[in-house]
């Protein structure tokens, strides 16, 4: 084993340098609700080099996203889940509002944090299964990002069609009983791993500070307690034959352009060159080998609680 | 603060630290100021006798080595690597070692034999009130020997697990499964005191590495209510949170909840020791 992490962020080459006309991916995003910073997926489409369906179950918040009319991107007023009429519990902090109940219990022990999760109105919503979503069996899904307060398992028990063809996923999960009874790292770590997905990274975390006590140095900061995490999973990609040429280089786009996994990039375009005769990974391993001036410190775009509750 | 503050604050029950899997270790334990300063004992368990041997006869020795293999109570079959420490009770798994082929090297298996592996809950020597912190570096093993301790997790109040991400063992247990048997026990996520990460693909290796292939985990006895753990043993969690991870607001949440039992000062008293070292207090 090699050592700690390297610091992530991304690569200071474009990709396109080295595959000039990659794939088109295309980008599913649950829990797309627009709350200032750059979605995570931002470098690609300023690339043009993906397009993004998103789903905002705040009717109001979806279409305002769509007016925007942002190019590459549309959204869909759908509550993703398990199919079932469910109960939304909107909360104070409109982006902790949650399929599950928020759990005062234990969120009332830290540090700005139970304000975020008072329940002002709990109402019945409708849920939709990603593999039942007629928009995404037409386009297909290349990388689902799913930032939605415990329902993430929920969702991906119910979008095997749709992971078949998927390559990445970065979840936001729960490491913590902030909602009751949410499934946690276990269920969504099985979900992903019955579908062929390993673990890459983990992206980033989030927590509080247990009262009484106060991390002077302030929001996002804390002393100790991690509550959530964001976790990023990729197709197994040991076997060159697990993919088509197509899929490796549309995993080696989304690891180097959102990324910086200059690693798995590398391999996956070693992967494309064994399928297709093509030489991109020698040209990739020496772009990166060459001095460049150093990546211009890029903190990975957080996930939805990240973002409004902080994060280090 | 000192790792031993704690006990400089008011009395600390005697701390039992459980290590399975300890051979191998190549920097001092975080436990180590607690058992020089004699607050804690260290019991180590050890499959390979010649890693067990030299932990038994290293400067900081555990007060016991155990030379066992943890597991399911099974006859397993221990692969020794080229690398000893990272001998194990699962084959390596050869398709991912051609894809991680700088790691590939310290996986080669040299011998196997066979062992009778034990039960965690299954050891006489360890006491029977348990151990407070039960920490698991088992190369694969550690679902296995998590799911026969349920005496032992029933006494615990920290568990910290070393887990692959990644199934570079065959048949090995997930951290999924590890993060399920823990909470089903009442543990908490708490922190990851680190992570590793290795090398895809061929070498000469030159561009940046992102891939994580090993974790280590802290887990901690639910503190939301203080019906959870008696008296001293939330004052023990709130030793083991100072001393080996610098938790100091997870200390003192240990502290108050221990004070609820008797009526106890401890919790002010660390939280204005603390104070007087850098913190604040919320407003």
């Amino acid at each position: 084993m090699t050592g700690p992490p390297h610091g992530s962020g991304r690569s200071p080459f474009a990709i396109t340098t080295i595959v000039p006309q990659p794939p088109p991916i295309t980008i599913i995003d649950v829990g797309a609700m627009d709350i200032g910073p750059p979605a995570i997926w931002q470098p690609l489409l300023d690339a043009g080099l993906a397009t993004v369906i998103g789903f905002e179950p705040v009717a109001a918040e979806c279409a305002r996203l769509n007016a925007a009319q942002r190019a590459g991107q549309r959204y869909l007023p759908y509550a993703l889940g398990d199919g079932r009429q469910r109960t939304l519990h909107v909360t104070r902090f409109s982006a902790c509002s949650s399929l599950y109940e928020p759990n005062p219990a234990f969120v009332e022990l830290f540090d700005d944090l139970a304000p975020a999760f008072d329940v002002l109105e709990s109402v019945p919503v409708q849920t939709r299964r990603l593999d039942d979503i007629e928009e995404i069996a037409a386009s297909g899904c290349d990388y689902l990002k799913l930032d939605i307060q415990g329902a993430e398992f929920d969702t991906l028990r119910h979008a095997t069609r749709v992971l078949t063809g998927t390559l990445v996923v970065e979840s936001e999960v729960l490491l913590a009983p902030l909602y009751r009874d949410a499934p946690g790292f276990a269920e969504i770590d099985g979900v992903l791993a019955a579908n062929g997905f390993v673990f890459h990274q983990w992206r980033g975390s989030g927590g509080r500070t247990l009262k009484p006590m106060h991390d002077p140095r302030g929001l996002p900061a804390f002393l100790s307690q991690t509550l959530w995490a964001d976790l990023l999973y990729v197709k197994n990609f040991c076997d060159p034959d697990a993919q088509p040429p197509e899929n490796w280089l549309k995993l080696a786009v989304i690891a180097h352009t959102i990324y910086g996994a200059a690693d798995l990039a590398h391999l996956a375009l070693c992967h494309a060159d064994t399928l297709a005769g093509t030489w991109f990974a020698a040209d990739y391993r020496d772009a990166c080998a060459e001095p460049a001036v150093p990546p211009a410190p890029q903190p990975s775009t957080p996930g939805l609680l990240s973002r409004l509750l902080g994060r280090r | 603060m000192t790792p031993s503050a704690l006990h400089d604050l008011f009395e600390v029950p005697p701390l039992t630290i459980l290590e399975a899997g300890a051979g191998g270790r190549e920097a001092p334990t975080p436990w180590a100021p607690l058992v020089a300063a004699g607050h804690a004992s260290w019991i180590a368990i050890e499959a390979r006798s010649t890693e067990g041997a030299s932990l038994a006869t290293a400067a900081a020795a555990p007060d016991r080595v155990i030379d066992a293999a943890v597991g399911d109570g099974s006859t397993r079959t221990l692969h020794t690597t080229r690398r000893p420490a990272f001998s194990t009770l699962h084959e390596p798994n050869p398709a991912w070692f051609r894809t991680f082929r700088q790691a590939a090297p310290d996986f080669e298996v040299l011998d196997r034999h066979a062992v009778r592996t034990r039960r965690l809950d299954d050891f006489e020597e360890i006491p029977a009130a348990g151990c407070d912190l039960l920490y698991l570096d088992l190369m694969g093993a550690e679902a296995d020997a998590l799911a026969h301790a349920s005496r032992l997790l029933s006494r615990a109040v920290i568990v910290q697990v070393g887990v692959f991400l990644l199934p570079l063992l065959s048949g090995a247990g997930t951290f999924g499964q590890v993060d399920r048997i823990l909470r089903d026990h009442g543990f908490v996520f708490h922190t990851r005191p680190s992570g590793y990460v290795s090398a895809l693909g061929p070498a000469p290796y030159v561009v940046p590495i992102q891939q994580e292939i090993w974790g280590d985990f802290v887990y901690v006895k639910d503190f939301s209510r203080a019906e959870h753990l008696d008296r001293d043993r939330w004052i023990r969690f709130a030793a083991l949170a100072h001393a080996l991870y610098g938790s100091h607001d997870l200390a003192h949440r240990g502290l108050a909840l221990a004070d609820t039992c008797d009526r106890g000062d401890r919790a002010q008293r660390y939280l204005a020791a603390w104070q007087a070292s850098r913190g604040t207090i919320a407003p």
